[in-house]
């Protein structure tokens, strides 16, 4: 047993001189050994700890099941809605599954309803319970909504918009088009006639008279063509009658007063002929008015004999009145010519 | 008529025509609308007056004469007051100044006030109007 020095020290300028000296056994360990392994003792414990930890994390995270992560694109979200929809489609028609799935929003007994669906389906139920009531007693499966990306709703939106795109035509893609085939399309002449109109359409005109006259106005128009001077300008205005004719013509645009002779103008009594009395205040007024009317030169002929006309109403509309006035005046007169 | 004429041809058109009943208003002296109100009101006596004048006449024939007795003078005269507007009478139209009008001081030939006349014959837009000068 060799005895470790550990350490000495010596104190020379003390009384002792004494040579401090200690001893440590084998089985001891020294002091740095010592801290050492207590340091080691206190990591293991750490580690120890710290591992449990870990595979205890570890355990967790193998128990949740790892996705991996997919990136949104366009393309994805493509084959994704299709797949969904595919997968929809399938579902719905494969009758076990939609019967299980029925079976399992009821509730209960998923079998024997199952079996109570499909028998009643296929109609091989000895029982055949009442449809309605299944029917009845069924929820409302909901469709699995399609979940498209604002983007692709966005496409869709623009592609519907767009026309459609005929492949271009060459010498040989000569194809009959179909009529009807095409979508939301009716075709009304393949259906066999009711007879019920038998008569041809006759055009009846229209109260409204604007819409054709302005097409007439549109006709017109397209043919004549603007003047396209001053002097095409001039040509159209004479024709119109705005502007004098060459040589001047005092008189220009009274056709009408041409055609009528002067005996029209100024020999008016024969107006007066079937209504006016012979004699009496009637027709001396009246003979005063056609000679005053005889030397207007402002009125037309056809005026004056309206002029004429209108004194006759008149004196037609007054003619009770008129009776009582004229036999009184008779009188008076007859009393006069008595008196005298 | 033709001094008329030289004046703006809008104003003529909007007078003489007795069919269009524009109420547009426009600025003093422009002469293309009415100017106030009392010219549209003038303007309705005028149409009124045109439209009744024939038969007015013809019943102030019947009235005006020594002739016919005198109960039917009286008849055609109460007709007169009574078949007929107030407007329809000439005497209630006034010749106001086209461009600004004026009812009192117009230069009737030209339809226009003496001020507005002045103005045109100054600026030569009337033909044939000179200074006087003797």
């Amino acid at each position: 047993m060799l005895q470790v020095v550990k350490s000495i020290r010596i104190y020379p300028f003390t009384r002792r001189g004494v040579v401090n000296i200690r001893w440590y056994s084998d089985d001891e360990t020294s002091d740095d050994e010592r801290k050492k392994k207590a340091k080691n003792e206190v990591s293991k414990k750490n580690s120890d700890e710290a591992l449990k930890r870990l595979n205890a994390l570890l355990q967790n995270m193998s128990t949740t099941k790892s996705q991996p992560i997919d990136m949104v694109t366009a393309k994805n979200m493509r084959q994704r809605a299709i797949e969904d929809k595919e997968k929809a489609e399938k579902e719905a028609t494969d009758l076990k599954s939609v019967t299980q799935k029925i079976a399992k929003k009821i509730g209960g007994d998923t079998q024997k309803t199952e079996a109570e669906l499909l028998s009643v389906l296929l109609g091989t139920s000895e029982q055949k319970p009442k449809l309605n009531e299944i029917i009845g007693g069924l929820k409302v499966e909901s469709e699995r909504p399609v979940s498209i990306s604002r983007a692709q709703m966005v496409k869709n939106a623009l592609k519907q918009h767009e026309k459609p795109r005929r492949p271009r035509e060459t010498a040989f893609s000569a194809k009959p088009r179909e009529r009807t085939e095409k979508k939301g399309f009716v075709n009304f002449f393949d259906a066999t006639p009711l007879n019920i109109f038998t008569q041809p359409a006759t055009n009846v005109p229209d109260s409204l008279q604007t819409w054709s006259k302005l097409e007439e106005r549109e006709i017109k128009l397209a043919v004549t063509h603007p003047p396209r001077n001053y002097f095409e300008k001039m040509i159209l205005w004479t024709e119109q009658g705005k502007i004098w004719k060459f040589p001047i013509d005092n008189e220009q645009g009274m056709d009408v007063e041409k055609a009528t002779d002067f005996t029209e103008h100024v020999m008016l009594e024969m107006h007066l002929e079937g209504w006016c009395p012979t004699r009496g205040p009637i027709r001396h007024f009246m003979e005063l008015v056609c000679v005053g009317l005889g030397k207007n030169n402002f009125l037309s002929a056809q005026e004056k004999k309206d002029h004429i006309m209108w004194y006759k109403e008149y004196f037609e509309s007054k003619k009770d009145v008129l009776e009582e006035l004229l036999t009184l005046g008779d009188v008076v007169e007859e009393q006069k010519q008595i008196e005298s | 008529m033709s001094f008329i004429s030289s004046l703006s041809s809008t104003a003529n058109s909007l007078i003489r025509s007795s069919a269009s009943k524009l109420f547009g208003f426009t600025q003093k002296r422009s002469g293309a609308g009415w100017t106030d109100w009392r010219m549209i009101k003038d303007n309705k006596r005028r149409l009124l007056v045109k439209e009744h004048a024939v038969d007015r006449l013809r019943l102030n024939t019947l009235r005006k004469n020594n002739i016919l007795p005198v109960e039917l003078r009286e008849i055609a005269s109460q007709e007169l007051h009574n078949n007929f507007p107030r407007d329809a009478c000439l005497n209630r139209v006034v010749y106001r100044c086209m461009l600004t009008s004026r009812p009192r001081g117009t230069v009737i030939k030209f339809r226009t006030s003496r001020i507005m006349f002045r103005h045109l014959a100054d600026y030569n837009k009337l033909s044939g109007i000179q200074r006087a000068m003797w």
